[in-house]
């Protein structure tokens, strides 16, 4: 079916009505398009397949990246792509950015040549730029990791964001050498960096926002353009609150997020990309080949993700995720209590010496881990400055004994991922280690136990894979094409946790339960729990939990004009609907008595609707309106839900 | 009356939302195997997969992919999921042996229109 596809032509309208030299090659990208001029800079592309391509610049100023490799056609790198989605992963550790130059991905360096950036902000009061806070990308100063361990400047901002102060995790940051502190009420964390002696409080957001912003000067520079749409990897176990402050912090960095984009999800896409051009080339087709199961583990400093996916044809269906919150700083948190059991005492009163003893000690562990990835023993000299002295050697044997609690973690969740992928490990064709931590011989071992393979799959950079996977969906989710086809390919996203609601006695019912290919739209039935009730509370959950307070609430609304009847006889629809772009909607009402129509109007909502406090709001909940307003299931059977 | 098939109210978002997405609902019905009326009737999931009614679990997975390919909203920027959904629906009901042996069972006797449309799930027990 031919379709008309408006491209917005932001700079250069006249490469369509007068050709320019560039013209004719920037318009054979589209050989199978005709483009039409249009008055008011717009093209219309007549296109004969239905891929659209939603935009792009003529040549004009084209932007020219550096490669190191040859590239495959003059035409691709000459045409700009003026909303190409750039690929960005904000590590706990570390940060890259990464974008679809035309023939391939490359990945951008700072002033000093990094491709992997260290995520932090100073927060230093420096006369000569101001109080303007800078990151590890800025390309003003490069601070010392030792100075970056000083107080003055936040990172991890990955672990924080998005987390009250009654998290676990927010408890386990309290040792960090900037002020995170917390009241236990359910309420953001106070977090503070230490400015000209004071310790000025800031947010996990902004931190993260003031980050990106810098990112994306450095990409503008690079690139010669605005950057405005971004596609942003994310832990797979982070929650829609987690989500919704990421996003948050982009758009106070006047950012876009095209996707929020589970890690392993993108690195499935690089290896869907890879496993094309292998089938490409070996059958010269592409026909859609045989299906390659691979399960993707990755560890980085803050979180741990194992996804499954089959692929083939250059579509990559995620089959299932399990992820949770650890790293390498748990690891790096064992090992500062092995060395220095004492290790709380350094913090407790916040002091500047003990503070500064605690970044000696947290920079000599982890040298001292990265040199374990390749040693059997490390010997650890380090002045803490305040006339102690450490000297001691650390053994491997050591180092897995100690951190023997996150190994098992590990192991629960590629069981956990096999299982719900219904998949053996002789199902698996490929195992894709990706991440800081996969560097850790104990962890390389353990994965590829499990899953009883000799060797990793190669051709992956351990630390690239997931931002050339996001900037390869940028360019698919921007609607580019690549002639040779490297941008043929799909990741079919999957829910990374189950959605559902409260049903009578406090129990939590899924609706879109977790691996779950996205988008999705699922709706079940629900009754009454009193006679006569005309009401109903739709109180929304996002979790694993078999009740609800070991979920999170993501938001609740009321169902008005259920009709009289005893209950359990009353029909209310709850129906879940999660976009291409994860937003997630519930909509609900009450049936007419013994009929499929609706009673009236049905509401749909947008969650979460809540911010912080949710357990309270809870609790609120159940005070104010006891179980009048309850619902509850009804038989399985009578559920639509046969022919899923 | 037009609305009288059998789950689909029960099943999806409301009335207003129908009539903006008329080709899910009618997918949506489909994939309930809802006995349809004349004047709603879908699209078979064979014909949403763009697939004969003998394909091979082989066939339905390549075609799945090849319909993912051109109509998931990453490839189809600025259109809606509605279409994805409606053929992932199509393909978790035909890659299920079971599923799919129950649907083929509600489009025969659809064709020979011995059921009327009660269309509750009740329906089961007469398959």
């Amino acid at each position: 079916m031919p379709l008309w596809v408006p491209v917005r032509s932001q700079v250069a309208p006249a490469a369509c009505l007068s050709p320019s030299p560039e013209a004719p090659r920037a318009l054979s990208l589209f050989s199978s398009s005709s483009v039409f001029p249009l008055p008011n800079s717009q093209c219309l592309v007549w296109r004969t397949d239905l891929l659209v391509i939603s935009s792009f610049r003529m040549a004009e100023q084209p932007y020219m990246v550096a490669s190191d490799s040859e590239t495959t056609g003059d035409d691709k790198s000459q045409s700009a792509f003026h909303d190409l989605a750039i690929g960005i992963e904000v590590g706990t550790s570390k940060c890259s950015i990464a974008v679809w130059n035309g023939a391939q991905v490359e990945l951008l360096r700072n002033t000093r040549k990094q491709k992997a950036m260290r995520s932090y902000v100073m927060f230093k009061d420096d006369t000569s730029t101001g109080e303007v806070p800078s990151g590890g990308a800025s390309n003003k100063t490069a601070y010392e990791e030792k100075e970056i361990l000083s107080g003055s400047a936040i990172f991890n901002m990955k672990r924080l964001i998005g987390r009250a102060d009654t998290d676990p995790i927010v408890h386990a940051s309290k040792n960090l050498p900037f002020v995170v502190q917390t009241l236990d009420i359910g309420v953001k964390p106070f977090i503070a960096a230490l400015v000209n002696n004071v310790w000025r409080s800031t947010t996990p957001e902004e931190v993260l926002a003031i980050f990106l912003v810098e990112l994306k000067t450095m990409a503008e520079v690079q690139l010669k353009r605005p950057i405005r749409n971004v596609v942003l990897t994310i832990p797979v176990s982070f929650n829609r609150f987690q989500q919704i402050r990421v996003e948050r912090a982009c758009t106070m960095a006047g950012l876009h997020v095209l996707r929020l984009m589970p890690e392993p999800t993108a690195v499935a896409l690089l290896y869907a990309q890879q496993q094309q051009q292998q089938q490409q080339s070996l059958h010269g087709s592409m026909g859609s080949g045989c299906e390659k199961v691979a399960l993707i583990f990755n560890m980085g400093a803050g979180y741990c993700d194992v996804a499954t996916t089959a692929t083939a044809g250059g579509v990559s269906q995620i089959k299932a995720m399990q992820g949770c919150t650890l790293g390498g700083e748990d690891i790096l948190k064992n090992v500062l209590y092995h060395l220095l059991p004492n290790f709380d005492s350094l913090y407790s009163n916040r002091d500047m010496n003990k503070i500064r003893s605690m970044g000696l000690l947290r920079i000599a562990a982890q040298d001292a881990i990265h040199r374990l990835s390749t040693q059997s023993s490390v010997q650890i000299n380090v002045d803490l400055g305040d006339g102690t002295k450490m000297q001691r050697v650390l053994h491997q044997s050591e180092f897995e004994e100690v951190n023997r609690n996150v190994f098992e973690i590990c192991e629960k969740l590629i069981k956990l991922c096999l299982a719900d992928s219904k998949l053996a490990a002789e199902d698996i064709n490929d195992v894709i280690l990706v991440g800081g931590c996969s560097r850790i011989p104990k962890i390389r071992s353990l994965v590829l136990g499990l899953c009883k393979k000799e060797k990793e799959y190669e051709g992956m950079d351990a630390l690239e894979a997931a931002v050339t996977g996001a900037a390869l969906e940028g360019a698919v989710a921007s609607g580019i094409t690549d002639p040779s086809g490297s941008l043929d390919m799909l990741t079919i996203q999957a829910t990374p946790l189950s959605l559902g609601i409260r049903v009578h006695g406090g129990g939590f019912v899924p609706i879109i339960q977790r691996n779950t290919a996205i988008p999705a739209r699922k709706s079940m039935i629900f009754t009454t729990t009193q006679d006569g009730q005309t009401e109903a509370l739709i109180v929304v959950y996002e979790g694993e939990g078999k009740m609800v307070e070991e979920n999170h609430l993501m938001g609740y609304f009321k169902v008005t004009a259920i009709p009289l009847a005893p209950k359990g006889t009353a029909e209310i629809s709850v129906c879940m609907d999660i976009d291409a772009a994860n937003t997630l909607r519930v909509f609900a009402g009450a049936m007419m008595l013994g009929t499929d129509r609706a009673n009236s109007p049905f509401f749909e909502v947008r969650m979460p609707t809540l911010d912080d406090a949710h357990g309270w709001c809870a609790q609120a909940l159940v005070k104010t309106h006891g179980s009048a307003l309850d619902l509850t299931t009804i038989p399985k059977e009578l559920q639509p839900q046969k022919v899923q | 009356m037009a609305m009288s098939g059998g789950l689909n109210f029960a099943v999806l978002p409301p009335p207003v939302c129908i009539s903006v997405r008329p080709r899910s609902v009618v997918a949506l019905a489909a994939a309930e195997g809802t006995p349809e009326t004349a004047e709603r009737r879908a699209r078979s999931l064979y014909e949403v997969l763009r697939v004969r009614e003998t394909a091979t679990a082989r066939e339905i997975k390549v075609a799945y992919r090849s319909m993912a390919k051109r109509f998931h909203p990453d490839v189809t920027a600025g259109r809606g999921g509605d279409d994805f959904v409606e053929i992932r629906r199509a393909y978790e009901a035909l890659s299920d042996p079971a599923a799919r042996a129950r649907y083929d069972l509600s489009i025969g006797r659809w064709r020979q229109g011995a059921c009327g449309v009660s269309g509750r799930w009740e329906t089961d027990q007469c398959w």
